[in-house]
């Protein structure tokens, strides 16, 4: 994990936003396969036992959802057995595996970019070209907890001391209007805050701790040539894949499903390199 | 050098029909500590902000302002914004970003210098300060003290001339405003910045500044350098009330000093056989404790620390307990224990021998930290009728505290000394036998100090048990009965106020420092004169 920080930030975002696109675009069940196993590798890697609650539950989505949709949907031809008058099929209950680990994939991988991208990487990369976006998300970041402690105090102050008897709902409503108005106020002093030390002067830089090298390069490089081999298959249909009537007999291709295996488990080989150079480091003693 | 000055400055509001500043008149040396003293409302921060182009408040302005020699309207906002720094109260309110090493960098960056430029100049800023260890921070999980040494830092970052500072300490406990004032000297002594520092509790600028300006209702008393300003106090009360107390004590035998050393040494050499009376032993009241907690727990999280742990307090109706300690040592959660705010994993929190059960039980009031979070309708008159449907009882408590006239305003356009006391009334209104009052002291001027301190009084002799946590040693040395150091979850020598404070050698009043050896019961700066002049008639 450590390793993977040492890229800069547009490398990781760049890195999840290919392989979350092929995730959510394709029904194809080998591509599908790629990505839940090299989101799985990737989560165990980052954060060992504390995956075990995410991937029981994404257990429990596929499971779910595949029993489930043959309940509803009567399609395919290949009958396992009837509930009532209503035929329940294997195409059905593929399918809806199929959807479930997609979004099974899709919540662990958000998991993983959640445990590689910190925000302050998001506001990096926003930083460089855009400085003033990224003060604004940085400004919120800051409030958010401003405003959560503030309603807090609110709540507890007006909790010990207000007549009994006042609706939730109207209580609530009155602490929350409440809670603006006082931020409103602090907003003033934001403002002085933020003109006696020049806002709005210049135009603003944004300082950010590494500047863009060429290893960075390298990596957005190969995610990105990786990424549109797969683009490139699903575009020509050569991986459309369709569950009825019948499954579909191909949708198969070794080289796009070698592409974006090899796209969604590229960190592992970094993890496992950085676990090697540690362990011939001197430092570790 | 004269680096700053003011020429019969006056300036009254856009929206306002009298001057709020008149005639004010002064000029500031290079590398000068100005102290500008005087109570909420005097004018203090207007002065200050006239100063800063930026921030400068909209209004007619006449008189004078130079600058580094120039009229201050010849400074360009470039020129204002590098050489003039500005921190203010309310931490909270002045930073910016999510993180410490954004908030840094937010001066820099707004100028518009290189990269690489900035994350150098706030390397080095942070380690000249030693807050490196909460660089990578969010500034929501910092304490008070840090949040405002951050503050001091993110503005001094473009290396000012002059740093203006209002009330910077206001908010915090002795500790972290005791860490700021080293780092201002630090800067003032290794850098030579030049600095205004208004207060209206001025003891600890006291010992470093160079002259005084006093205001009052926007003119200037008096201004001078500290020596004539002592001098001239010696007759005059009013400049008297703005002395620390060893300055105070010092006064009285005819000496001009600024630090307890010196006057703990003068007091000694004058008095060198003073009889140690011994601190009657009040007989402890057998009486029923009206609040009492035994064996309490509490934690915030499953796995996390004890907040408060084996914590026993016992409250007696008629008297004022004080739990004194630093902020963030969860005095704060002890008091919403107590009110049924929040509840106890472990323990029994009994009211008259009743187990509190939730905060519905009504006969414990709590007034939070900041009393305008009692307040959530326009006016106090709204919001003392949403909580209390009994006009005759409303109409009384007001005319008893003397808030009658407040009572049309909107909350926030109260001062803190007016808010208290509103606050006062409101919890009044439930009827309660038992005050909880957090930090009832913070962020008043001495005036309004003593009136919420007498208030407190008045109501204790009605029979109420009030129990209050603060880090203002001087205000639980005068008006509480009992005191407790709250530490580590628990209290500890709950004791009477004399004893506790004569015992305790470093948590303690200026004044029983300086007079222990000499008058071991002496606690408050006024006791100290009185026995100061009883001594030298003897």
């Amino acid at each position: 994990m450590c390793y993977l920080k040492t890229f800069d930030p547009t490398v990781p975002m760049m890195y999840f936003l290919c392989v979350m696109s092929i995730c959510v675009f394709t029904s194809n069940p080998y591509l599908q396969a790629c990505s839940l196993v090299g989101g799985v590798v990737m989560l165990i890697l980052l954060k060992g036992r504390k995956s075990i609650k995410l991937l029981l539950m994404c257990l429990a989505v596929i499971t779910v959802m595949g029993l489930t949709n043959p309940l509803f949907v009567h399609r395919g031809l290949t009958e396992l057995f009837y509930i009532g008058e209503a035929p329940y099929t294997l195409e059905a209950l593929l399918y809806g595996i199929s959807l479930g680990s997609s979004i099974a994939s899709l919540l662990i991988w958000f998991s993983v970019f959640n445990a590689v991208v910190s925000q302050d990487d998001i506001l990096a990369v926003f930083g460089k070209r855009l400085p003033k976006t990224a003060l604004v998300i940085s400004m919120i970041l800051g409030f958010i907890p401003k405003l959560r402690k503030q309603y807090t105090e609110l709540k507890h102050a007006q909790y010990a001391n207000s007549a009994a008897g006042t609706k939730r709902l109207h209580r609530t409503a009155a602490l929350f209007t409440a809670c603006l108005s006082a931020q409103a106020e602090s907003v003033i002093d934001i403002s002085m805050s933020m003109k006696a030390r020049g806002y709005g002067l210049k135009t603003r830089t944004y300082a950010r701790r590494r500047s863009f090298r060429r290893t960075d390069g390298a990596a957005i490089g190969i995610v990105l040539a990786l990424c549109m081999i797969c683009y490139v298959y699903i575009g020509s249909g050569k991986l459309d894949y369709w569950y009825y009537p019948r499954l579909s007999p191909g949708g198969f291709e070794p080289a796009a499903s070698g592409c974006y295996l090899l796209l969604c488990i590229m960190p592992v080989f970094f993890i496992i390199k950085e676990k090697f150079l540690w362990r011939s480091c001197p430092a570790k003693t | 050098m004269e680096i700053l000055s003011c020429k019969n400055l006056s300036f009254r509001y856009n929206s306002s029909t009298h001057d709020t500043l008149s005639d004010i008149t002064f000029s500031l040396e290079s590398s000068g500590i100005m102290l500008v003293v005087g109570k909420t409302g005097s004018g203090k921060s207007t002065l200050l902000r006239l100063l800063k182009k930026e921030i400068a408040p909209a209004g007619k302005l006449s008189g004078s302002i130079r600058i580094f020699g120039k009229d201050h309207s010849e400074l360009s906002l470039t020129e204002s914004t590098c050489s003039i720094a500005c921190v203010s109260q309310n931490p909270d309110t002045q930073t910016v970003t999510h993180k410490v090493s954004a908030e840094l960098a937010f001066a820099l960056e707004n100028l518009g210098i290189k990269p690489s430029q900035i994350l150098s100049r706030v390397g080095e800023m942070s380690a000249y300060f030693g807050i490196e260890d909460i660089y990578d921070k969010p500034i929501d999980q910092l304490s008070g003290g840090e949040k405002q040494l951050c503050c001091l830092c993110a503005a001094t970052v473009l290396s000012p001339r002059i740093l203006i500072l209002d009330e910077p300490v206001a908010q915090l406990d002795p500790i972290g405003s005791g860490k700021f004032f080293a780092a201002l000297r630090r800067l003032n002594s290794e850098l030579g910045t030049t600095m205004l520092i208004a207060e209206h509790d001025p003891d600890e600028v006291f010992e470093f500044c160079d002259s005084v300006l006093v205001l009052d209702n926007g003119r200037s008393v008096y201004y001078s350098d500290r020596e004539s300003f002592v001098a001239a106090a010696r007759n005059d009360p009013l400049l008297r009330g703005w002395l620390p107390a060893q300055t105070r004590a010092a006064l009285k035998l005819g000496k001009t000093v600024f630090t307890v050393k010196q006057a703990k040494n003068l007091l000694e050499e004058r008095f060198p056989q003073a009889d140690i009376p011994q601190a009657p032993a009040k007989p402890r009241s057998k009486a029923k404790a009206s609040l009492k907690a035994e064996n309490v727990y509490f934690r915030y999280e499953r796995s996390g620390k004890d907040v408060v742990s084996c914590l026993d307090l016992d409250v007696y109706s008629g008297e004022v307990f004080a739990a004194v300690g630093s902020n963030g040592s969860g005095k704060t959660t002890m008091l919403k224990l107590l009110s049924g705010i929040l509840r106890p994993w472990q323990g029994r929190i009994s009211i008259n021998g009743k187990a509190v059960k939730s905060h519905a039980s009504g006969s414990a009031a709590y007034m939070p930290q900041d009393p305008y979070h009692l307040f959530i309708c326009d006016t106090v008159r709204h919001e003392l009728e949403r909580t209390s449907s009994d006009k005759q009882l409303i109409h009384q408590l007001c005319t008893d505290l003397g808030v009658d006239h407040l009572l049309e305003m909107h909350p926030y356009d109260l001062s803190g000394g007016e808010v208290q006391k509103c606050a006062l009334v409101k919890l009044l209104l439930t009827q309660p036998d038992i005050l909880l009052l957090d930090e009832p002291s913070k962020g008043l001027d001495p005036q309004a100090k003593a009136i919420v301190g007498k208030t407190l009084r008045e109501l204790a002799s009605q029979g109420k048990a009030i129990c209050i946590a603060t880090h203002d040693l001087e205000f639980a040395a005068r008006f509480a009965d009992r005191c407790g150091l709250y530490f580590n979850g628990c209290i500890h020598s709950a004791a009477p106020c004399k004893e506790f404070f004569s015992q305790n050698r470093f948590y303690t009043t200026a004044s029983s420092r300086i007079a222990r050896n000499v008058f071991a019961d002496v606690v408050t700066a006024d006791e100290l004169e009185k026995r100061i002049a009883g001594g030298d008639s003897l």
